[in-house]
C-alpha cells in the first residue's frame, strides 16, 4: 500500500513528444519493413518472383489463412488466443458441403452459423466460465475436429464444381472476399463502439470494467467473429477445391497466430494494427512462395520458416526496446 | 536537512545512508534523506502514503539507483553496488506480498536459488530440511519445514519469508508493513519473532501504518513526509500526538481553502443502508447529498475501497440496500453503474484506472464511447473534441492528446482518470486515494477540481488515508475501522489525532482487517 505511490511514478517512460520519432515509426510499421525486405530478397533470388502472376498467386494463397487470421487478430487483441480456427474451418466446410444439395445460399448460411455458434460458445466459456482462452479453444479445437469427422463418418464430401457456389473459389474472387472481410473488421474496430472496447479490454480489462465497459460481451463477440471467419474461410476452401475434407486446416491455428504476431500485434493484447495482421499473412505466404520458387527442399523449408519467424519477432522486440530505452 | 540525533555515537552502525535523493520524471520521490541502523535495533519508518518509504527501501536494496547520496554497510561504501551485492552483504526485504511460491514446501522456499548441494553436485535434501527447520525453530515458533506454503496461514508464511531472509545471511532486515496482513494474535507472533531477531543482533527496519506498533516494538522511529526527512527520535522520548504531528504536520491553509458549505436543502443522491460483504464490510450505512464532499477515513484494510467497489457493482454485497437518486440501485455490474451516473476514480491508477497502452484521449473517452454512438457507430470527432476540451479544462500537461497515457506524470495521469469520469456527467463521484503518489502542485490542482465539481452539484466521496486531505476537502467525515463505520465527524471541529484514534482498531480486535485495502 505504501509502495503504490512511488511505483506509479517509476514507470513513467519517455517524455511526451519524444514518442513519434523514427523508432516509434519503425515499431508501428514493422510489418511493412519486414515485407519490403522479404520482397527485395525474393526479387533478387528469383526473377519470377516479382511478376503480376506470382504476386496475385501469393494473394490468392493468402486469402483463406487471411480470413482466419482476422478473427485470430481480434481475439489476440483482447488478450486471448484461438486454437480452434483450423478445425472450425474443416467443420464449416463439411457442413457447407453436406447442406449444398439443398441449396447454395442455405449452405453458406449454415456454414457461417455453425462457425458463429461454436465461436460464441468458446467466448462464453472464456468470459463467464473463467477458463483460460488457451484451454477453452484447445477443447474447441478437438470438439470441432470431432464434429467434422463424424459429419460424414470421417469421409470427404464432394460438391459439384459447375454450381454457382463453386464460382466464388475461382480466380481472384477469394481475394475479393478477403478484402471485404478486412473492410468489415476495419469498420468494426475503428468505427464501432464495441470495436473501440476491444483495445481497452486487451490493454487493461480491470480499467475497462471500472469504466463501465461490459468486458464479457466484448470477449464473447470477438470469439463469435472468429467463428464466422472460420465459416467464410471454410466456404472459400470448399469452393476452391470442390471437396470438403474433415482434416482440413491442420496447423492453421499456429499459422494464423504466427501471422498476427509477425504483423506486430502484442501477444498480451491491447496493441496491434489490422494492416499488420494482413501483411503478416502475406509475409508468411510470400516466404513459402520464395522457398518454392528457388526449389528449396520442402522439408527444410519448415526450418527456414521457423528461423525467419524468430528473426522477424526479434527485430520487432529489438526496435521496441530501442524505443523504450530512450525514455 | 536535520541530522539524525546520534543516540549512541560510539555504537557501530550496521547501515548508514546519507543525503539520498531520487527523482522520477519530474517528481521528487526522495529528497536528501538520511537514515541509519544499529545492530540489534528495531528502527521504525513511518510516513503517509507517498512519503517516500518505498523509494527509500528500493534504494537500500539497489532496486532503484539514487540520483545522489551514499550508503554504507558496516562502514563500507556500497552506494553503487548491485541488487545481488546488497543481498550478499546482508540486506533483505520481506515485502507485504511475501514473494513465496505457494506450491513448494517451506524449506524449498527458504532455500530457493541457494539450495544446499552434496559433494556430487546434487540437491542435498536432507541438509536443506534440517537447516530450514533450524532456521524456523530459531525464530521461536515451531512448524514443520516440510509443510507446503499454501497450507500455512499468512502468519506462518511470513515466518517462512523471514527465515528465507535469514538463510541469505541477512543482517539488515527490512519489513514492509508486516502487520497489515495479520489478524489477532498473529501480531503477537510477529512481535516475538522481531524480538528474537534483535537478540541475534540483526537490525530491523520496521515499516508500519499503525503507530501503536511503533511504540510496542520499536527502539527508534524516523519520519518521512513528502519525500523529505522529518526527524528521528528514540521511541521512549516521543508521544503518539508528537509522532502524528511529525507525520502530517504541514500547513493545510497553504494546500487548500475549504469550498462553499452544502446548502441545507441539497437533495440526497446516495443512501447506503446496512451494506455487508463477508468480513470486509459490516453493516455500513451513510448518505450523500448533491454538492457534498463526504470524506471516508480509515487505515489500510478498514474496508474503504471495498465499500467503493460494492457501490460501483464491481463486487457483490451480501446484504443491505443502496438508493440512488431516490430509487433502489440494483445493478448487475459496473457497466450499469457508469450508465446510471456513478463514477469511480480507483485507488490504483495503473492497475484499475488507465489502459496504459492507449492514448490520452482514448482513455479519457473510455466511459463515453457508448453514449457517443449512434446505432453502434461511434461519432469519434465529437467524442474526441469533448474529451480534448475536458483535458484542456483540467490542464492535463500533454503535447498531443494522441500521445500514450503512459508518457504522462502521475498527477497528469490522475487528471486523465478524472476527465474520464467527468465525461460521463456523473451525479456521484467516488475518489479512492485521489492524490497517492502525486506531487504537491498537482495535488492542489486536484483539490481545486474537486471543489469545482462540488459547485456543480455532484455528490463526491473522497477516500483517503491522508488526514489533512480528508480534513481540508470534506463537508463531513466518516471513519471506518475493520469494516465498520465507527464515527461521523465535522471536519471544522475535529483534530487529526481524533480521526486517527477512531481509525485504529483496538489491537486485540484486529480480526477482520485481513488483506490489503481492496
Amino acid at each position: 500500500m505504501t509502495a503504490r505511490g512511488t511505483q506509479i511514478t517509476n514507470k513513467i517512460s519517455a517524455p511526451a513528444g519524444a514518442t513519434r520519432d523514427w523508432r516509434r515509426m519503425a515499431v508501428d510499421y514493422n510489418a511493412w519493413i519486414l515485407i519490403v525486405l522479404l520482397a527485395a530478397i525474393g526479387s533478387i533470388v528469383t526473377p519470377i518472383f516479382f511478376t503480376v502472376g506470382n504476386l496475385t498467386n501469393i494473394l490468392e494463397q493468402s486469402s483463406i489463412i487471411g480470413v482466419l487470421a482476422l478473427g485470430q487478430y481480434l481475439i489476440i487483441l483482447t488478450g486471448g488466443i484461438d486454437l480452434s480456427v483450423g478445425s472450425m474451418m474443416a467443420l464449416t466446410a463439411m457442413v457447407g458441403a453436406i447442406v449444398m444439395p439443398t441449396g447454395s445460399l442455405l449452405a453458406v448460411l449454415a456454414a457461417i452459423a455453425v462457425g458463429g455458434v461454436l465461436g460464441t460458445i468458446s467466448g462464453l466459456v472464456v468470459a463467464h466460465g473463467r477458463l483460460p482462452a488457451f484451454i477453452t479453444t484447445f477443447g474447441m479445437m478437438a470438439i470441432a475436429r470431432g464434429l467434422a469427422l463424424s459429419a460424414h463418418n470421417g469421409g470427404a464430401v464432394n460438391i459439384s464444381m459447375t454450381s454457382r457456389f463453386a464460382q466464388i473459389g475461382k480466380g481472384t474472387f477469394p481475394i475479393l472476399i478477403w478484402v471485404v472481410a478486412i473492410a468489415v473488421v476495419y469498420i468494426f474496430l475503428h468505427r464501432m463502439r464495441t470495436g473501440a472496447y476491444v483495445y481497452a479490454v486487451g490493454g487493461n480489462i480491470e480499467a475497462a470494467r471500472v469504466s463501465g465497459v461490459s468486458s464479457g460481451g466484448v470477449v464473447v463477440l470477438v470469439y463469435a467473429i472468429s467463428g464466422v471467419c472460420a465459416g467464410v474461410a471454410g466456404l472459400i476452401l470448399l469452393a476452391r477445391s470442390g471437396v470438403a475434407l474433415p482434416t482440413y486446416g491442420n496447423g492453421y491455428e499456429l499459422q494464423t497466430i504466427a501471422a498476427v504476431i509477425v504483423g506486430g500485434t502484442n501477444i498480451m493484447g491491447g496493441e496491434g494494427k489490422l494492416s499488420g495482421a494482413v501483411i503478416g499473412v502475406i509475409f508468411m505466404t510470400m516466404l513459402s512462395n520464395i522457398l518454392d520458387l528457388v526449389g528449396a527442399n520442402p522439408f527444410w523449408s519448415f526450418c527456414v520458416i521457423g528461423v525467419v519467424l524468430w528473426m522477424a519477432i526479434m527485430l520487432r522486440s529489438g526496435l521496441d526496446r530501442a524505443r523504450l530505452d530512450r525514455g | 536537512m536535520t541530522v539524525p540525533p546520534a543516540v549512541a555515537p560510539n555504537a557501530p552502525l550496521l547501515l548508514k545512508a546519507v543525503g539520498l535523493t531520487k527523482r522520477f520524471a519530474g517528481t521528487v520521490a526522495l529528497e536528501d534523506v538520511s537514515f541509519d541502523l544499529r545492530p540489534g535495533e528495531v528502527h521504525c519508518l513511518v510516513g503517509e502514503n507517498g512519503a517516500g518509504k518505498s523509494t527509500l527501501i528500493k534504494i537500500l536494496t539497489a532496486a532503484h539507483r539514487q540520483d545522489s547520496g551514499q550508503i554504507f554497510v558496516n562502514g563500507e561504501d556500497v552506494s553503487q553496488t548491485s541488487v545481488r551485492a546488497r543481498r550478499d552483504i546482508g540486506i533483505s526485504v520481506i515485502y507485504q506480498d511475501l514473494n513465496l511460491i505457494p506450491k513448494l514446501t517451506v524449506a524449498q522456499n527458504i532455500f530457493l536459488g541457494h539450495e544446499p548441494r552434496t559433494n556430487r553436485g546434487t540437491l542435498d535434501k536432507k541438509r536443506m530440511y534440517r537447516d530450514a527447520q533450524k532456521l524456523i525453530d530459531d525464530l521461536g515458533i515451531s512448524f514443520p519445514a516440510r509443510s507446503r506454503v499454501d497450507d500455512l496461514g499468512i502468519s506462518l508464511q511470513q515466518l517462512t519469508a523471514t527465515a528465507r531472509a535469514l538463510s541469505l545471511n541477512g543482517k539488515i532486515l527490512i519489513m514492509d508493513e508486516p502487520s497489515a496482513v495479520l489478524v489477532g494474535n498473529e501480531l503477537e507472533t510477529l512481535f516475538s519473532v522481531v524480538r528474537r531477531l534483535k537478540e541475534q543482533g540483526i537490525g530491523v527496519i520496521y515499516i508500519s501504518h499503525r503507530l501503536e506498533e511503533v511504540f510496542h516494538i520499536g527502539d527508534r522511529v524516523s519520519v518521512l513526509r513528502d519525500g523529505k526527512y522529518v526527524g528521528t527520535n528514540d521511541v521512549a522520548d516521543i508521544t503518539t500526538p508528537e509522532l502524528v504531528q511529525m507525520m502530517v504536520g504541514r500547513d493545510l491553509g497553504e494546500l487548500h481553502q475549504q469550498g462553499q458549505p452544502v446548502p441545507a436543502d441539497a437533495p440526497e443522491v446516495l443512501r447506503v443502508e446496512g451494506v455487508t460483504r463477508g468480513r470486509v464490510l459490516d453493516d455500513v450505512s451513510f448518505t450523500l447529498h448533491a454538492g457534498e464532499v463526504l470524506g471516508i477515513a480509515g487505515l489500510v484494510g478498514a474496508g474503504r475501497t471495498e465499500l467503493a467497489r460494492v457501490i460501483m457493482g464491481l463486487d457483490k454485497r451480501a446484504s443491505g440496500t443502496i438508493t440512488y437518486l431516490g430509487k433502489p440501485l440494483n445493478i448487475r455490474g459496473p457497466a450499469q453503474a457508469v450508465a446510471r451516473g456513478l463514477s469511480l476514480v480507483p485507488e490504483d491508477r495503473r492497475a484499475d484506472g488507465l489502459v496504459q497502452v492507449l492514448s490520452v484521449r482514448d482513455n479519457a473517452a473510455l466511459c463515453v464511447v457508448g453514449r457517443s454512438s449512434r446505432a453502434g457507430f461511434v461519432r469519434f470527432h465529437a467524442m474526441y473534441e469533448r474529451v480534448a476540451e475536458l483535458c484542456r479544462e483540467m490542464s492535463v500537461k500533454v503535447a498531443d492528446v494522441r500521445d500514450p497515457v503512459s508518457s504522462l506524470s502521475g498527477g497528469n495521469q490522475q487528471k486523465v482518470v478524472l476527465a474520464k469520469c467527468l465525461a460521463t456527467d456523473c451525479r456521484v463521484l467516488i475518489l479512492d486515494e485521489p492524490t497517492v503518489g502525486i506531487d504537491v502542485g498537482a495535488k492542489r490542482e486536484i483539490y481545486a477540481l474537486i471543489d469545482a465539481l462540488k459547485q456543480r452539484g455532484i455528490g463526491i466521496i473522497v477516500i483517503s488515508a491522508e488526514l489533512p486531505e480528508i480534513l481540508a476537502l470534506s463537508d463531513r467525515i466518516l471513519v471506518m475501522a475493520a469494516g465498520r463505520m465507527t464515527a461521523e465527524l465535522d471536519p471544522k471541529i475535529t483534530a487529526q489525532e481524533e480521526i486517527l484514534r477512531l481509525a485504529i482498531p483496538p489491537m486485540l480486535e484486529l480480526a477482520g482487517t485481513a488483506g490489503d485495502d481492496r
